[in-house]
């Protein structure tokens, strides 16, 4: 701020009163801790779910547990009505959050609630064996909870239940720790939730029920999808006709990323593209002929080239993306 | 061959920078932004982080595959008893490529591909310089750590660099820890002190530049120093740091009562104090690194007196932060004391800064020839003089 102004001074083109003006202005400007409250807050309900999480599965043959079960489900209860009585109306637009506390203790209810349901079903077995309905059923709930309050958060873990019910638990953080991508049925369910989550973003989103939240379908769905390709490629027999799928994968994630100019999906498109080029072309050459130092210098050259290919290809799009002549 | 990037390109490419953003904040119109836009030029590219990553990954992939080539074509040549020389071809090639290629032509200017070019071509120097004198230096930390420091300075401050600016500044904090332990006796147990003063002393220091810098680059530079040295003061007294590595250095219960006490008292009291301080000056890292230090502290104090179980402590713990929130947000509910809870880009509504951009100047073609004349001497650094 202060080196533009300065220039802009020397320039003629702002008197030096208006500068000390806006210099003031900067310096008296308060600091915002807007998301120092917001992480602590987070921290804190993360902290107390855990907290309570563990004190159950801790104390679980113990006499005192019920006391600590039926506390859990009450405070659960109690959070997310007071969610109720504080949120606005619903409407199908972004509503903005009217008060600091409410995406919290919605976040604390929803996780208690979880805790407590988990619970049940192990002490008390409640849904029997169908393993599928204890999942698929907090599942809906966490949605319809995450399109009430129009929380993010909620519907992320939304869509990590819904993939447990697919047979797969995945966080983003563990997608790659955790999965065992080598299953064939696992492959497939990823595959599947690809789909299921591309078409349901795509339909709510496109009838105007909160347009925002197709961000967080389309990113879910698109990761997902492109890992199980990989790992297919890597697992099943024929797995490189598997890569193909990652044409129509990147296809979209390209058309979805100048749709939100967003640079993200562009180059997770570009690289998820480019990986499945590279993967089929060093197969093919292997396939053709396994050996050889001129294979060597054509991969060379191949990286050589398509590397500053891509480079010309991401500026040119951030160019035109952006729309902006000032590059 | 002039190294480093062009003055006036990078200033010119920081100011349209601001501008742009100001134009978001609706501080300035579109018409004034294009205008104001004719009087920046040339400059560097601006580009965006995820087109950065990109181009950061593409052109190290470039720079290997070229490598991997030129050692494919000369394998039948390459001596692995004297790879220095390699080393420095693939140094020089690589340095020319940058700045003839990256920076000059190109105009790459903190876009990824310069980064990753500059990291590459250093790689390689530093592996010639490693293969050739590899017989003296390998066994002497402070040979390595000096000539390290040395390095990493002279490229800081021909390229401006903030990852090289840290750099420089860990390697010679290395150095100094190396040296007084060397000079062992009481030197070694004064050690954590020596770091403190030096921790002050350097976060003054760079607070002063920061505010004194002539252009935005260097003010970031300084940024990155007074990072370092905030981190710095509190981990040279952090209890657990200073015990463990005592411990390390072979002088385990070495230190009298009153400093086990006094390092105590410090792990507790510096975050505090940090976030008061932060609150009070309008700090934002000391609050930001006060707040982490916090973490460290209580992850400390945990790791020598742990009497309570697992779950309580998650429980107090959380209980206790969203109880610190309560507190902040009735405090704050009303901005006091030059803190707000509004978030930061709600803060600058409204202000007009096209209201106080004299027009005139802007439309006169007489002020933009006069620029695009002295443009060479004038890039950023003049400001201050007349100011």
């Amino acid at each position: 701020m202060r080196h533009t102004l300065e220039y802009l001074l020397n320039q003629g083109l702002i008197t030096a009163e208006s500068t000390e003006k806006l210099k003031e202005y900067h310096t008296n400007r308060p600091l915002s801790i807007f998301w120092h409250v917001r992480t602590i807050l987070y921290l804190g309900v993360t902290l107390l779910a855990s907290g309570l999480g563990t004190l159950i599965y801790k104390n679980i043959d113990t006499i005192g547990h019920a006391t600590i079960v039926i506390i859990i489900g009450l405070s659960s209860a109690i959070c997310i009505y007071w969610c109720f009585k504080k949120a606005d109306s619903f409407t199908f637009e972004k509503v903005p959050s009217p008060n600091t506390w409410l995406d919290y203790i919605l976040l604390l209810g929803v996780s208690l609630f979880l805790i407590f349901e988990g619970y049940l079903q192990y002490q008390f077995n409640i849904f029997g064996n169908s393993y599928g309905l204890a999942t698929i059923l907090p599942a809906l709930i966490l949605f319809a909870l995450a399109y009430r309050f129009d929380h993010l958060g909620v519907l992320s873990m939304g869509i990590t239940l819904l993939a447990t019910w697919l047979g797969i638990s995945l966080t983003p953080k563990d997608l790659l720790v955790s999965n065992d991508f080598s299953d064939e049925r696992i492959i497939l369910a990823g595959l599947l939730l690809g789909v299921i989550l591309t078409s349901l973003g795509y339909f709510l989103a496109n009838r105007g029920i909160k347009k925002h939240f197709d961000f967080t379908y389309y990113n879910f769905a698109f990761h997902l999808s492109a890992f199980a390709v990989f790992g297919a490629a890597a697992t099943f027999s024929s797995g490189w006709l598997w890569i193909l799928l990652i044409g129509p994968i990147s296809y979209l994630g390209y058309r979805y990323a100048w749709t939100i100019s967003s640079f993200y999906f562009l180059l997770f498109s570009l690289g998820y593209a480019y990986a499945a080029v590279t993967y089929l072309l060093i197969k093919g050459l292997f396939w053709i002929e396994p050996d050889g130092i001129l294979w060597g210098y054509l991969f060379m050259f191949y990286f050589i080239g398509t590397g500053l290919y891509s480079i010309r290809f991401l500026m040119r799009t951030y160019k035109n993306m952006t729309n902006d002549v000032r590059i | 061959m002039m190294l480093g990037y062009n003055e006036q390109k990078r200033s010119n490419y920081f100011h349209i920078d601001e501008l742009v953003k100001w134009n978001k904040q609706q501080w300035i119109s579109d018409l004034e932004l294009n205008r104001l836009d004719e009087y920046l030029k040339p400059r560097y590219k601006r580009t965006n982080i995820f087109v950065n990553i990109g181009l950061f990954v593409l052109t190290s992939i470039i720079i290997n595959s070229a490598l991997g080539f030129m050692g494919l074509l000369f394998i039948g040549l390459l001596d692995f008893d004297h790879i220095w020389f390699p080393a420095l071809v693939a140094g020089s090639l690589t340095l020319i490529g940058l700045q003839r290629i990256v920076i000059d032509d190109k105009n790459q200017f903190r876009t990824g591909a310069d980064d990753a070019t500059l990291y590459h071509a250093l790689g390689f120097f530093y592996g010639f310089f490693f293969a050739l004198f590899e017989d003296f230096l390998i066994d002497n930390e402070l040979i390595i750590l000096g000539f390290t420091t040395l390095f990493f300075g002279i490229t800081a401050y021909i390229y401006l660099d903030r990852l090289l600016t840290a750099l420089t500044i860990l390697t010679a904090l290395g150095f100094l820890f190396f040296l007084l332990f060397r000079l062992g006796g009481i030197v070694t147990l004064l050690m954590p002190f020596v770091m403190m003063i030096v921790a002050s002393l350097g976060y003054f220091f760079s607070l002063k530049r920061m505010k004194n810098a002539k252009s935005k680059v260097i003010e970031e530079c300084f940024e990155i120093a007074y990072w370092i040295f905030i981190a710095l003061f509190y981990l040279s007294g952090n209890y657990f740091v200073v015990i463990e590595l005592s411990a390390a250095l072979d002088l385990t219960n070495s230190f009298p009562i009153l400093i086990v006490w006094f390092l105590y008292a410090f792990t507790i009291v510096v975050p505090i104090l940090y976030i008061i301080f932060g609150l009070k000056h309008k700090e934002a890292s000391l609050l930001n690194f006060g707040l982490l230090a916090v973490a460290l502290s209580v992850a400390t104090l945990r790791y020598y007196h742990s009497s309570m179980s697992i779950e309580l402590e998650l429980i107090i713990g959380g209980l206790l932060l969203v109880g610190i929130a309560w507190v902040a947000l009735k405090y704050w509910s009303s901005d006091k004391g030059g803190i707000t809870l509004k978030p930061n880009k709600n803060l600058d509504d409204g202000l007009k800064i096209e209201s106080l951009l004299i027009d005139q100047a802007l439309s006169d073609s007489s002020t933009s020839q006069s620029f695009t004349g002295g443009g060479g001497e004038f890039g950023g650094g003049g400001a201050s003089g007349d100011f």
